[in-house]
């Protein structure tokens, strides 16, 4: 048993050594002093960094970035959650079909949408305009807000809300008080999920962005595709270290197991223990 | 509490929406897909099965969807041969630690794929790591070709994707019962039979949910592919995004778009269907 135990943690932390590779080149390649991008770096230096206000093109964009991904991040909670609530709480004809229509935008490759979406926004008149990124990440943000609400809704007792109702609550009291604290934990994780899905989207916005409603990640892919010099390496550091920070203040608060559903397949086995 | 117009209340305005942003504009895209491409005019003219035919007609086209459906499939065995042992390692682990080592697998997964694509740009560029290294060491004096081939896209769909290899399995194995293995081990089996017989089996599903996952997303990944690959190795995806905005012919890449949705569902189902008949077909009940 021993032997087996060590060869799995030798390929495991083998395993995540490649998984952070990547990331951790770039950390590193970031502070070069050299006119290319090369690793190891060519010696040590941060102006990289310095270069990057001296590009208000990659400024722009984070901006952008930030308001779409927080302008669909609220719309989609706002559609999801009462979607959810429907799907959840009431029995009716068509549920299943329903349940599968919101959850479909997840199962089509992300450059289908990005085309049919193109092609739609022209003729409607809104490309090169937020709105259409904003509408063209709802798509793919809703869907996450659903499932990560409707599985905090199936985990609620529903009985809890009946109590309140036979202690005289009027309906809107019941939910407002009861249902929704309850499920605030699967609400706030949709919110959290679909703002950083909207803000990581390239195959979407690429096709629905102009010059002047670029978001940062389709700026750093057309940007790499030309050419990968320091200054896309320091863009792209930083961007790994809002990441991070991200991650730790999502971890601290909902916990980054009930975003992706982990947590509770990992409890029944922890128990047994 | 239960009108039965209720549900229907808080649906309107998300299936409004839905309609509005998602199913029309696929509904315009397989119009499109059945129309002609006119320099002028973009699309004109009534229904044809033309750009289909122009697509299934055409080596070229054909062998860049065979090379789509094996870079999928390769993918996706190397994500199962790396990630099962990660799931295993992580299923036995208990307390802090696991939850140490389940950050490690969900974190990436936030990081852009942009980013993490980049970082392999950088470690296998003319002067990335790689080739440093093997210069470094007097093995080559040019540097190797590393970037834009099919392994360097491989590569790179693995490190995007092993983590929902990983995270499924790890959930089925948590999913079996301890005292079946228990039970296992008390009738005599020894730590390698107890695995190949009872645990690899009922862990199956979850490598048949992971792989199913890992092979659809390879299959339709898009910034992977056109950032390590580029257009000298195109694939499904980055043909219909070159078609439609690089070359502005929507109704052929409407059309390619909707060969590679076929493609992947056919796919699927033929996937699932092994599954129903294969030996094990009762762990999946």
């Amino acid at each position: 048993m021993r032997g087996r135990l060590s060869f799995l943690g030798v390929w495991s932390w083998a395993v995540y050594g490649f998984v952070l590779a990547p990331i951790v080149v770039i950390l590193l390649a970031s502070l070069t002093a050299a006119e290319y991008t090369s690793f190891p770096p060519q010696g040590l230096s941060l102006r990289w960094y310095l270069e990057i206000p001296r590009h208000p093109e990659f400024l722009e964009s984070l901006w952008i970035s930030l308001v779409v991904a927080v302008v669909s991040g609220t719309l989609a909670t706002a559609l999801g959650t009462p979607a959810a609530l429907a799907l959840v709480r009431y029995r009716f004809r068509g549920r299943e079909l329903l349940n599968g229509f919101f959850l479909s935008p997840l199962m089509l490759p992300a450059v289908i949408l990005g085309v049919a979406l193109l092609q739609f926004y022209t003729r409607a008149g809104i490309t090169r305009t937020p709105l259409a990124l904003v509408c063209g990440h709802l798509v793919i943000t809703v869907p996450y807000v659903v499932r990560l609400v409707s599985a905090s809704l199936a985990g609620m007792d529903p009985s809890l809300e009946r109590a309140a109702l036979i202690l005289g609550a009027t309906p809107w009291k019941a939910f407002t008080r009861v249902t929704l604290p309850l499920v605030a934990p699967g609400v706030i994780a949709g919110a959290a999920f679909a703002t950083i899905v909207s803000f990581d989207d390239v195959s979407i916005a690429l096709f629905l962005a102009s010059p002047k409603t670029t978001t940062l990640p389709v700026r750093i892919f057309t940007y790499i595709e030309q050419t990968f010099d320091p200054l896309v390496t320091a863009v792209c550091s930083l961007l790994v270290l809002l990441t991070a920070a991200a991650v730790i203040v999502i971890e601290r608060s909902v916990g980054l197991g009930r975003l992706f559903g982990t947590e509770e397949a990992a409890t029944p086995a922890a128990r047994s223990r | 509490m239960s009108r039965p117009a209720t549900p229907w209340l808080l649906l309107a305005v998300p299936l409004a929406v839905f309609g509005a942003l998602f199913v029309l504009p696929l509904a315009n895209m397989l119009l499109l897909s059945l129309q002609t491409f006119d320099r002028t005019t973009g699309a004109t003219g009534g229904l044809t099965l033309n750009n289909y035919g122009k697509f299934l007609g055409d080596p070229f086209y054909l062998g860049i969807l065979g090379r789509t459906l094996k870079l999928a499939a390769l993918a996706t065995c190397v994500t199962l041969v790396l990630g099962y042992p990660v799931a295993f390692h992580l299923h036995l682990s208990t307390g802090r630690r696991r939850a140490y080592l389940t950050l490690l697998v969900l974190a990436p997964l936030l990081i852009s794929v942009v980013v993490r694509s980049f970082g392999w740009l950088v470690i296998l560029g003319p002067n990335g790591l790689v080739n440093s290294t093997l210069r470094g060491a007097g093995v080559i004096s040019e540097p190797l070709r590393l970037l834009y081939t099919e392994s360097a896209i491989v590569l790179g769909l693995t490190h995007v994707f092993l983590s929902f290899m990983v995270l499924s399995i790890a959930t089925a194995l948590g999913r079996i019962d301890p005292a079946v293995v228990r039970a296992a081990q008390i009738l005599g089996a020894n730590p390698v039979q107890t695995f190949l017989r009872v645990i690899l089996p009922l862990s199956l599903p979850g490598v048949a949910a992971g792989s199913l996952i890992v092979f659809t997303l390879s299959m339709s990944a898009f910034i992977t592919p056109a950032l390590l690959g580029g257009p000298r190795v195109k694939v499904m995806s980055y043909l219909a995004y070159q078609q439609t905005l690089l070359l502005s012919d929507w109704p052929y890449g409407s059309a390619i778009a909707f060969v590679l949705l076929a493609l992947t569902a056919v796919s699927v189902l033929l996937y699932l269907r092994a599954l129903e008949r294969g030996r094990f077909r009762m762990v999946f009940r």
